[in-house]
């Protein structure tokens, strides 16, 4: 990923002639960085594909405006995390559950999973972040899975970087405590 | 993007045994990635087709329809209340005239003093149903003499 090349992708995607190029291009290239996030964040594969085409789409409506003051790998990030919060948000309104049983409900859904190997320390891994609380959870995931340095995360979840390192240290302890417990 | 070895060496102190397990458990339907960016475009252009073709459920169109029908109803209340209404209500009075006109007189000199009379009954029957004592009570005697004197003879009881 490269800056010349975003910015090579939105010259594209101003003009009407190469528009649509451009946007299969820019999907090409974020579009399982975002699926991972989305999916660790909401376990279903049709509750992530949702959210996934939700954010593209939103992509697709603001790149004209887009105005390059931040990055634009950054700035898709900055609406995958938005809608993300936004559908759990959501759900938990359209649920009767409590917060706990919520989690619980989506241990479940992991446990679900055709591939489930209760024994397998990357799935017990996988039912240990889903206890996290969203916030924590998606800054576990962004660090952990997708290696973002605190200093790009703090521009996009406008948090400073000694918090977010600290969420992530105490993530990473109240997982490791749960795999060793189960 | 951080070095990857900065990342795991944090992991190592805080945390080691979640070291190099980032492997994917969940799995992916098959071609889900190579379907996406078209389905997005099929998507993108289905939703600018929509928002074309539904202009005439806008919200700014029902704000020029509202503003146009207010301005509607403001013009032809004006119109009616200065203009139509007065001449209705002449072209009333002169089609009654002219059918009065038309009937015999001694009819309509009948019509007048049956209706003065029943009108002159009425009053009187409403009068006589109360105490008129009661009504002049607090009348001076001398100023009831006076109302009397003034009375013309033909208009005494």
């Amino acid at each position: 990923m490269t800056s010349t090349s975003d910015q090579q992708l939105l010259q594209e995607f101003r003009n009407p002639i190469t528009k649509e190029a451009a946007f299969t291009m820019l999907v090409k290239k974020y579009q399982e960085r975002i699926y991972w996030l989305i999916r660790r964040m909401v376990v279903s594969h049709e509750d992530a594909n949702d959210v996934v085409q939700n954010t593209f789409i939103r992509v697709w409506n603001g790149l004209e405006k887009f105005r390059e003051d931040s990055q634009l790998y950054t700035w898709i990030y900055r609406i995958a995390t938005n809608e993300c919060l936004s559908f759990l948000e959501q759900q938990k309104r359209k649920s009767l559950a409590s917060l706990s049983e919520k989690d619980q409900e989506r241990a479940e859904q992991v446990k679900a999973d055709s591939h489930f190997d209760a024994q397998k320390l990357e799935w017990k891994l996988e039912l240990a972040i889903q206890q996290l609380p969203e916030r924590q959870r998606m800054v576990f995931i962004l660090r952990y899975y997708q290696e973002m340095p605190y200093e790009q995360m703090s521009k996009l979840l406008e948090t400073s970087e000694g918090a977010l390192k600290a969420s992530y240290h105490h993530a990473a302890k109240k997982i490791e405590q749960y795999i060793l417990n189960h | 993007m951080e070095k990857k070895e900065t990342i795991q060496d944090e992991l190592r102190e805080v945390a080691p045994s979640l070291l190099h397990q980032q492997q994917s458990t969940f799995q992916v339907p098959t071609g889900y990635f190579e379907q996406l960016p078209h389905k997005l475009i099929a998507a993108v252009n289905k939703e600018e087709k929509n928002s074309s073709t539904i202009f005439f459920r806008s919200p700014r169109w029902t704000v020029f329809a509202a503003a146009a029908v207010t301005i509607s109803i403001l013009f032809f209340s004006l119109y009616y209340f200065r203009n139509p209404l007065n001449e209705e209500t002449g072209a009333v009075d002169q089609w009654a005239k002219q059918e009065i006109s038309k009937l015999p007189e001694e009819h309509v000199s009948a019509y007048i003093d049956n209706t003065n009379a029943f009108l002159q009954t009425a009053t009187a029957e409403k009068i006589e149903s109360n105490d008129l004592a009661v009504l002049i009570q607090d009348i001076p005697h001398e100023e009831i003499k006076r109302l009397l004197n003034d009375l013309p003879a033909t208009e005494m009881p």
